[in-house]
């Protein structure tokens, strides 16, 4: 008896604990952007790069592509989570993806 | 630093990929956890980076499935530096040796210097030290300073204070010695006892020899309380070791300036975590060191030592710093406040300059000066014993 008792507080605790992570997970997976004056740019949470060259980047985030155009660009660091981008940055834009 | 000492002892590889639709592969590859640095754009079809040993294997993988090529340009760090010495086993054991002795032997006390010898035999004191643990070739954490310095202090009587610095492997010894201390003298030499302070006498115990003062007289210090000359009704001298002792009343004034404008550091919320690794004597940041300081001055440092056993430890630790954020306030004065305060600091301070003394009566009072400055003035009034047994000169007539 006590232990079904223990093991719905257990089954209760765990899934209250499941759905606050999965509340945190996709407040984080909203694409972050850090723009250090024209110099720097940090994107978290993003989905890849959909193009690369040094006078434009193109990287795909959840609803849109976020374009960023400019002169000597380049990609100092990107892992699963960040792009860190640095040159001189001319003209950031959203493309809503249909 | 942190991430560039952890890339030199992981290792990195800098490669050119070469293929087609290349932003494909480096998304699918960073998806499964493969992190790029320094990527540069040599071709539209060709790219340069730098990935981490385990990042490389992984790419591999994917390189096949997308037509990538791989060409691996430059390798760094310890893994690649180390690999031409796998087999040669000995010569690895023996770098590893020879750093644990290093190691070894920098935790030892290999120079003792002894510093602010006046009076006292250099020699002597290294030798008392010697004798209680501290000597070349000792190991500095093991040693109980506490004692050391006690048991020197004690061996030693013109040694009023000596302190142990560690440089290294140096050891600076610096002492104070004893000044102005009377000389001892026996009950059979002949002396005198005079005031060494001013004031007036209070009370009057002449024990042996001849008053030379009354209650209610004056003195000055080197004025003879008592003598040792003692002539009887021949007129024939005798000299004694005289003995007296004379309460004086002494009067002190004690001044402390306050200025007009002071500063209160106000708490705010705000903390941050730093933390250091301490070889030797230097200090190493785990993060970029910040030039403006700000109002981050209330710092509480934890050290973890690493150690062998508990006598030994690594000259290398990890210092965590927990620093607390504060703003600088304009204080706002209460006189009545200040006054109480400094007359109680006034108080403390004078009880700690002459602890034998009594305090009869004292008076305080706080001015404010023109600038807005404040002084406090502190007017005592003490009962203090004075007497210093001076030898009587016998060849004087």
């Amino acid at each position: 008896m006590k232990k079904e008792h223990n093991k719905k507080i257990l089954r209760r605790i765990s899934s209250e604990a499941e759905e606050r992570y999965l509340s945190e997970m996709m407040l984080r997976t909203r694409p972050q952007i850090n723009l250090d004056g024209n110099r720097e740019l940090v994107v978290e949470h993003h989905e890849g790069i959909s193009e690369y060259s040094e006078t434009r980047i193109c990287i795909a985030a959840k609803a849109y592509e976020i374009v960023i155009e400019g002169t000597a660009l380049s990609i100092e660091a990107m892992d699963q989570i960040s792009i860190r981008i640095c040159g001189k940055i001319v003209h950031l834009q959203f493309r809503i993806q249909e | 630093m942190l991430s560039n000492l952890h890339k030199r002892i992981s290792g990195n590889l800098e490669i050119e990929l070469t293929g087609a639709a290349m932003e494909r592969f480096f998304s699918r590859c960073m998806k499964n956890g493969v992190m790029f640095l320094q990527v540069r754009v040599i071709s539209p079809d060709k790219f340069r980076t730098v990935v981490s040993v385990g990042d490389f294997f992984l790419l591999n993988a994917f390189a096949k499935k997308y037509g990538c090529h791989i060409h691996v340009r430059k390798k760094r760090g310890v893994p690649f530096a180390v690999k031409p010495l796998r087999k040669r086993w000995g010569l690895c054991f023996g770098a590893i040796l020879m750093a644990a002795i290093l190691l070894w032997f920098s935790n030892c006390v290999w120079i003792i210097r002894v510093e602010g010898c006046e009076e006292t035999n250099q020699q002597e004191i290294l030798t008392s030290l010697a004798r209680f643990g501290l000597k070349t070739g000792a190991i500095r954490n093991a040693l109980p300073l506490r004692d050391i310095k006690t048991n020197v202090m004690t061996a030693h009587d013109k040694l009023s204070y000596l302190t142990v610095d560690f440089k290294g492997i140096q050891a600076i010894v610096h002492v104070w010695e004893r000044k102005n201390t009377a000389p001892r003298l026996d009950d059979k030499t002949p002396c005198d006892v005079i005031a060494d302070r001013t004031g007036i006498i209070e009370s009057l115990k002449i024990r042996r020899g001849r008053a030379c003062v009354k209650i209610g007289d004056t003195v000055q210090p080197g004025d003879v309380l008592a003598s040792g000359i003692l002539v009887n009704e021949r007129e024939e001298k005798t000299n004694v070791h005289a003995s007296a002792e004379a309460d004086l009343r002494v009067w002190h004034t004690y001044k402390a300036l306050i200025p007009a404008e002071l500063q209160v550091a106000e708490g705010t919320e705000q903390e941050k975590k730093r933390y250091e690794i301490v070889l030797g004597t230097r200090r190493f940041p785990l993060q970029k060191i910040e030039k403006t300081e700000g109002p981050w001055y209330d710092k509480k440092i934890n050290w973890n030592k690493f150690a062998v056993c508990e006598d030994f430890h690594w000259p290398i630790a990890l210092e965590s710093i927990d620093c607390r954020s504060y703003r600088p306030l304009k204080a706002q004065l209460d006189e009545g406040k200040l006054a109480e305060l400094l007359r109680q600091r006034m108080l403390e301070r004078m009880s700690r300059s002459m602890p034998d003394a009594e305090i009869l009566s004292y008076r305080f009072h706080l001015e404010k000066n023109g600038d807005g400055s404040y002084l406090g003035t502190l007017d005592a009034e003490t009962l203090e014993t004075c007497g210093l047994e001076v030898p009587i000169n016998l060849e004087e007539p």
